[in-house]
């Protein structure tokens, strides 16, 4: 696997956000050099939504089409979205000890958010479960659609529960609550790690192609 | 006379550059991951011609 245009622009991106998130971001008056994990941790949540979003678009789309080459886009989003939720689940708890404290509290936006990493970790573990190419597709469609219901009340736990967790500072209805400067970084990192998201799915993709064509996998009749 | 002083940031940089640390390793870890699977799928052929 040779590095395509996409890749390298994706990395390029990911260390301009480093450089500038680090160097030419201003420091928060009240939380400090802490609060400058927000341009890796939110983006990570949007990336990981976004990826099991698709899972579950591409998952009602096979279950109505039949289509392969669907079934193996819910696949590699799947497995991408998992790490970019294992991301969200590492430096938050890194931001949170200095900031509330404790490295995790069972609120409603932390709890929730690490159910959706049991559900799509159970998605993987299915799809290596099921030999039969048709029912592996069929039952982790139906999987992946239900894993992501549970995203609009990831992003509206914070709304409908008491949580430690902060609201949203640019996905809600009024404008962004941040600086200028600090806007500019945070637009960026999601520019950057949705490009990051988009190189590596890819990259996965064309791995389950080549993987099909060199093993095609076995149907069963029963 | 009163002297005022800047409010003193939180020393809690280490947070930051451990979270930091941490996703790139876990990015960086998953693409290295992907090319090992695709490099072991690509030699598994070359292995059943022998």
């Amino acid at each position: 696997m040779k590095p395509t245009p996409l890749s390298i622009a994706a990395v390029f991106a990911v260390v301009i956000t480093y450089i500038r998130a680090i160097f030419f971001t201003p420091l928060e008056a009240l939380q400090g050099p802490a609060q400058k994990i927000l341009y890796v941790h939110a983006p990570a949540a949007w990336v990981a939504f976004m990826a099991f979003g698709l899972v579950a678009l591409v998952s009602i789309l096979y279950l109505w089409l039949r289509e392969d080459r669907l079934d193996r886009i819910a696949e590699a989003s799947a497995e991408v979205g998992v790490v970019f939720t294992t991301v969200v689940l590492t430096t938050g708890p890194l931001w949170g000890r200095p900031i509330w404290g404790a490295y995790w509290t069972w609120d409603a936006r932390l709890t929730l958010t690490l159910f959706l990493w049991f559900i799509y970790v159970a998605y993987l573990v299915l799809r290596g479960a099921i030999e039969d190419k048709d029912m592996r597709a069929r039952y982790s469609a139906v999987l992946g659609i239900l894993g992501a219901l549970l995203i609009p009340f990831i992003h509206l736990s914070v709304y409908l529960f008491r949580t430690l967790h902060p609201r949203p500072i640019l996905m809600k209805p009024s404008a962004p609550s941040l600086p200028g400067e600090m806007l500019t970084t945070l637009l960026l990192a999601f520019a950057a790690f949705t490009l990051l998201y988009v190189a590596l799915l890819r990259a996965r993709y064309r791995y389950a192609v080549e993987r099909d064509n060199a093993h095609p996998p076995e149907t069963y009749v029963a | 006379m009163r002297i005022r002083r800047r409010p003193t940031l939180p020393d809690n940089s280490r947070f930051y550059y451990l979270a930091y640390a941490a996703a790139t390793v876990i990015y960086v870890g998953y693409a290295l991951m992907l090319l090992v699977r695709w490099k072991r799928l690509k030699s598994v052929p070359a292995r059943d011609k022998e």
